[in-house]
């Protein structure tokens, strides 16, 4: 078990040394193909999005706790853009939800 | 203009210190993958799936994945910063690089009147961060034992990861926001369809299709743009 723990992070630092210094480690620039630049930018937020999405909505073991507490997030991100304040109130939500509901 | 970056990462920091003690890892563990990872959110991702038992190479791709976005940061910076003057400075320099020293470097070589060198100025933002990001994560892990047992930390890492979406998704160029909103939103209804498949191979699959809709519709408005 533990093995396995330093392997991965062993192999999760490496690769992103590697990312980190592909352009800012040497005087070569690599030149990258102009459609793996265009995915590397969509990659982040399609990670971010496949994994939260089941958390939030799941059709085999619903729980409206942890979708009050997304739509919470979101609002309260997209309106007053304050990362920080909408995680706490998206936490409290769930809490509420379950506490008064469930 | 540091203090803000380390307030800033220190309530994440504290919340991956705890997590990651949930998750049953020790101290060690804990602090040595933040001195070598040090990326808060593939670190957040780790600790969720290893919690989750979650396929190893499942794990480690998908921190990967989630890490590419530092060449795009690296490419950026390198115009500004220029070539290394050494193995040690490009070494510092790159370990350096995160969502927070980037963006306040990329904002602040902007700014009308900037004199300062640049190099000095993207360290001054890395170092602060790197401090908070790595005393953060220790403390949360030491007092992680204090936080309530009825609180419901499983909603931690993906409230945290909802946060970064939006805020990624809103600091996109508006010409380019549609289409990374369509990443997203493909992303996620192929993982939520696809949530059953064994060893979180789902994740895999669904990050795939978002990042093909993409640039399908990439493809299809440049095709429409080139018709005007």
């Amino acid at each position: 078990m533990t093995e396995r723990y330093w392997l991965a992070v062993a192999l999760v630092a490496g690769g992103t040394l590697v990312f980190r210094l592909m352009f800012l480690g040497g005087r070569r620039r690599p030149e990258l193909p102009w459609l793996v630049i265009r995915s590397l930018d969509y990659i982040p937020p399609a990670v971010l999005a496949a994994l939260i999405a089941p958390e939030f909505l799941n059709f085999s073991s619903p729980d409206p706790a942890a979708l009050a507490a997304g739509l919470t997030a979101v609002l309260i991100s997209l309106r007053f853009k304050r990362d920080f304040t909408a995680i706490v109130l998206g936490f409290i939500a769930y809490m509420l939800v379950n506490k008064l509901f469930l | 203009m540091g203090s803000p970056l380390l307030i800033g990462v220190f309530p994440f920091g504290l919340i991956y210190g705890a997590a990651a003690r949930e998750a049953g890892l020790s101290l060690t563990q804990t602090v040595s993958m933040s001195l070598l990872v040090f990326a808060g959110s593939a670190q957040f991702v780790f600790v969720e799936l290893w919690q989750n038992k979650a396929a190893f190479l499942v794990l480690v791709l998908t921190c990967l994945a989630l890490n590419l976005r530092l060449i795009i940061y690296g490419a950026s910076l390198s115009q500004e910063l220029g070539p290394p003057r050494g193995p040690l400075e490009a070494l510092i320099r790159s370990y350096m690089l995160t969502d927070e020293s980037y963006v306040s470097s990329a904002i602040g070589f902007r700014k009308p009147g900037f004199s300062s060198r640049k190099l000095l100025y993207y360290l001054g933002a890395g170092l602060p961060t790197w401090l908070g990001w790595q005393s953060a994560g220790l403390i949360g892990y030491l007092v992680g034992s204090l936080i309530p047992p009825d609180w419901p930390m499983v909603m931690a890492a993906p409230l945290i990861f909802l946060a970064l979406l939006i805020s990624l998704l809103r600091a996109a160029e508006p010409k380019n926001r549609p289409v990374k909103c369509s990443a997203a939103i493909a992303a996620g209804l192929a993982a939520i369809a696809a949530d059953n498949l064994p060893l979180n191979l789902g994740l895999l699959l669904a990050i795939a299709v978002g990042v093909g809709v993409a640039l399908w519709l990439e493809q299809s408005r440049k095709k429409r743009e080139d018709g005007q």
